[in-house]
């Protein structure tokens, strides 16, 4: 772990350094060491803030999208992991993000820490999180302390993942980890959610989104996402989404969100982290994956050859009345 | 009240206020489906009033959340047409749209919706006869539902 | 100083349900404590120190109708606006009538306004004394300069709330409210606060409002030692909530560091979403919108938030705060600088929710901390971005 964190800094030291990036993006500890957050490094002798460890979930392409680079002709150093690769290469496949602008550090993953799942183990704040192998050790502000096996703790879609190394870099802060070998995705959790009724699924969806309060967190946080000030949801003529909060408003704005990314998004699960609220983004994100691998083996930003599956067809496309 | 499928009797005849108790909402093509449909009304075949048509220039303007939309806004059904794959008016629109539309009807029944709510067809200008059973069809599936109470969408 | 056992909250709670609607912070399936409304048998969570949400909206709603509209045919009921309400036809003046049916977009048809102003009587229980301030410092907003701005929405709901606030037993690393002149017992804006004793609640009455509460049977007189116990667990809450910031000379501060470059990178991991605004209890920025289907609508106003790219955004299409930097250098200054100037007041009562729920947790404290005091250096121009 500790040998990437190194190379992660020599690689952004060497890139500021002889000035082929104006600043870069990496994961440094937040407000105390139970968190990451981004870090924006702007010369090579801050490099020592950046750290690698599984807290560090931020998908950092975000910050690459339109209206985040500042100044907007910025060159950008940036480390991905796999998933995070992967909303890269949606980005590029369509000319999202401009190649020749971003220096890109993949880092090999072997999955991040669900937070929130260690945060609801105590009632009071969790101040401190740190591993030895697979262990998970997280103090909190009274000193309890309660250790806990790491895939215990990480996402569902770690726990599930096919690309644990970056499928797009320039260079690489360790060997790639071993992947596995049959690369049919898996889905995970959703299961359980498809095998309700419609009325249960209804109550379900209702109860999460009765209490979003439409912060566009999950919109802004989505690497994927890039309408940023012309997004539908924002706008009256045409009123697609009301202004108003409530529950149906509020799952039809989140459909802006997942149909507009549809074919780009490859559950990273980005827009559920984000959430102040918790909704549980990820099902609905990670069932039209798992339709579109369904429909047409397409699996979003995998290769930077292949074109987003709503920008091409094919005339024997398997699906529909002919 | 009575299916009306009798394609002898002139459309129209039932007042359209009675047992209208579902809401169903067409989204179709201008080049084919909606022809298909005028052609079906020109030729009195009698269709299920419910339905409610919506005429946009092709298949591929049709955005899934236009159907999404109506059932949050309390359409018990959607049923998108455009011409058949092959017959577009811009020769490719409806083969974009046909993904998208695919998409839909797997995730509707994700979301609560009952897989018999939403279906998308090709109907083509010199279908009338056609367009007189799709419409039949799922307006009775429609039907036998019932009106949907959806609390999320 | 009266005493509730524990186990006479749920019997409390229930009396006041009889009587109001009851606001508390409650676990969902999911975890997840939110203010809801409580019913009987329901739980109340006072061991996680704040909820997500702030309780704000229960008083300044997301959304709260203002009015409903519609167009009549002349001499038909109006109450066809909407039946669950009485309809008022508000333009009864034969002549301003027949400038509206002029206007209007149907033939012949009358606009039929219908004002909305739903104020049902409510208690909102456990809230942490920052938030209960936080209503105090929004006061001076919808009511403020002597009545002119008054907003009879906001104010309906104010008066028919009683706030019980909850002292705070464990503070949060996050928590600064003792640097923004609050603290963990603060009295300010509640109407009767809670200190957990052994077992039960030390409660005070501290205005009329509250007084009335507290002359439910479940009360008794506070023990002396459970007197000197409440004391003790809020000098303890105070001495754990860590200084963040020094005030002094913060709005001169934040004044001349207005196009100071720092900000460009204090906002450079800002994703400028609104999660900040919306979960803070002071932030009362809104929008206002009308809803409209086929000729009726109503007219609704929604929370809005300084990050949004449409925030100040002119009908010319000319926007003062452009830029990321500027929407995010508007929310720190709004608090620190151009409301204090006003109000004479402080927007911000500490309660560190800005902090946790960030996406990128971006610390106010730090913000303030840089920004709030004197730049020296002034590092190279950073640029704009777009």
């Amino acid at each position: 772990m500790s040998d990437r964190q190194a190379k992660i800094r020599e690689l952004a030291a060497a890139a500021l350094a002889e000035d082929r990036v104006d600043y870069f993006i990496g994961w440094k500890q937040g407000i105390n060491p139970s968190e990451a957050i981004p870090a924006f490094v702007r010369s090579a002798d801050e490099v020592d803030q950046l750290i690698w460890n599984p807290l560090s979930h931020h998908n950092l392409t975000t910050f690459l999208k339109r209206k985040m680079p500042d100044p907007p002709n910025a060159r950008i150093g940036v480390c991905v992991k796999g998933c995070d690769s992967r909303t890269l290469v949606a980005l590029l496949q369509e000319e999202l993000v401009d190649k020749e602008r971003i220096y890109v550090v993949g880092v090999p993953c072997d999955g991040v820490i669900d937070r929130r799942r260690v945060e609801k183990e105590f009632a009071d704040e969790v101040v401190d999180i740190s591993f030895s192998g697979d262990v998970v050790t997280a103090t909190t502000r009274c000193g309890d302390s309660k250790e806990f096996a790491k895939g215990d703790m990480t996402f569902d879609h770690c726990n599930t993942c096919r690309y644990p190394n970056p499928v797009y870099a320039d260079d690489m802060a360790a060997d790639p980890v071993p992947e596995p070998e049959d690369r049919t995705p898996m889905w995970g959790s959703i299961e359980e959610f498809e095998a309700l009724s419609p009325a249960e699924k209804d109550a379900k969806l209702a109860d999460a989104f009765e209490t979003c309060i439409r912060c566009f967190a999950c919109i802004h946080a989505c690497p994927v996402c890039v309408c940023w000030d012309q997004c539908v949801n924002r706008c009256r003529r045409p009123a697609l989404v009301g202004q108003r909060v409530d529950t149906k408003e509020n799952l039809m704005f989140q459909m802006v969100h997942m149909f507009h990314v549809a074919g780009r998004c490859p559950s990273c699960g980005a827009c559920d982290r984000a959430c102040p609220v918790e909704i549980p983004l990820y099902l609905l994100h990670r069932k039209m994956n798992k339709e579109l691998y369904d429909m047409l083996g397409f699996e979003p930003g995998v290769s930077l050859e292949e074109k987003p599956a709503f920008q091409t067809f094919k005339l024997d496309d398997p699906f529909g009345e002919h | 009240m009575a299916q009306a499928t009798d394609t002898t009797q002139a459309a129209g005849t039932t007042p359209p206020d009675a047992g209208d108790e579902v809401k169903v909402v067409g989204i179709v093509c201008n080049w084919c489906s909606y022809a298909g449909a005028d052609g079906a009304g020109t030729a009195r075949l009698k269709q299920e009033f419910e339905m409610r048509l919506l005429r946009v220039p092709c298949t591929g303007r049709i955005d899934p959340l236009f159907a999404i939309k109506a059932f949050e806004k309390g359409a018990d059904g959607v049923l998108i047409s455009g011409c058949h794959p092959g017959d577009c008016h811009y020769s490719e629109g409806n083969y974009y749209a046909r993904r998208k539309f695919e998409l839909l009807d797997r995730m509707l029944p994700f979301l609560g919706v009952e897989p018999d709510r939403f279906k998308y067809t090709w109907v083509s200008a010199s279908e009338g006869a056609r367009w007189q059973k799709v419409v039949n069809e799922f307006v009775g599936k429609v039907k036998a539902l019932g009106p949907r109470e959806g609390r999320a969408l | 100083m009266k005493f509730l056992a524990q186990d006479k909250l749920q019997a409390f709670l229930g009396h006041l349900a009889g009587e109001s609607r009851v606001v508390a912070p409650v676990k969902g399936d999911d975890g997840v404590v939110l203010f809801r409304p409580w019913s009987p048998g329901t739980e109340v969570e006072l061991d996680v120190l704040l909820p997500k949400q702030s309780a704000k909206e229960f008083v300044l709603r997301q959304s709260e109708t203002y009015l409903r509209y519609g167009y009549a045919m002349e001499g038909e009921a109006a109450a066809q606006v909407d039946d669950s309400h009485e309809a008022k036809v508000v333009l009864d003046d034969p002549a301003e009538r027949k400038a509206a049916q002029d206007t209007a977009v149907t033939a012949h048809a009358a606009l039929v306004v219908e004002p909305v102003n739903d104020a049902p009587a409510q208690v909102i229980f456990g809230l942490r004394p920052c938030d209960a301030r936080g209503f105090v410092q929004m006061d001076n907003v919808f009511g403020g300069y002597g009545g002119f701005y008054f907003d009879p929405y906001y104010n309906a709901k104010r008066e028919a709330t009683t706030l019980v606030a909850v002292t705070c037993r464990d503070p949060r690393s996050t928590c600064f409210c003792t640097s923004v002149q609050g603290g963990p017992a603060s009295t300010e804006g509640a109407d009767v606060l809670f200190t957990q004793v052994e077992g039960g609640f030390a409660v005070e009455a501290l205005t009329d409002k509250g007084e009335t509460l507290l002359a439910s049977a479940e009360f008794v007189d506070a023990a002396q030692a459970q007197v000197l116990y409440a004391e003790t667990v809020k000098e303890t809450a105070e001495a754990r909530v860590d200084a963040a910031f020094d005030l002094e000379g913060i709005q001169e501060h934040l004044r001349a560091n207005i196009e100071d470059p720092g900000w460009h990178d204090l906002a450079m991991r800002c994703i400028s979403c609104g999660t900040c605004t919306y979960v803070c209890p002071n932030c009362y920025c809104f929008n206002i919108t009308d809803e409209m289907v086929e000729g009726r609508g109503e007219r609704i106003r929604t929370w809005d938030n300084c990050f949004n790219p449409s925030y100040t955004l002119e009908t010319s299409g000319h926007n003062p705060r452009d830029t990321k930097s500027n929407r995010f250098r508007n929310r720190f200054s709004h608090k620190f600088w151009y409301y204090p100037e006003k109000y004479d007041s402080l927007l911000c009562s500490g309660c560190g929710r800005c902090i946790t729920h960030c996406p990128t947790r971006i610390d106010i404290r730090e913000v303030l901390s840089v920004m709030g005091s004197e730049r020296t250096a002034v590092p190279a121009t950073t640029g704009e971005e777009a």
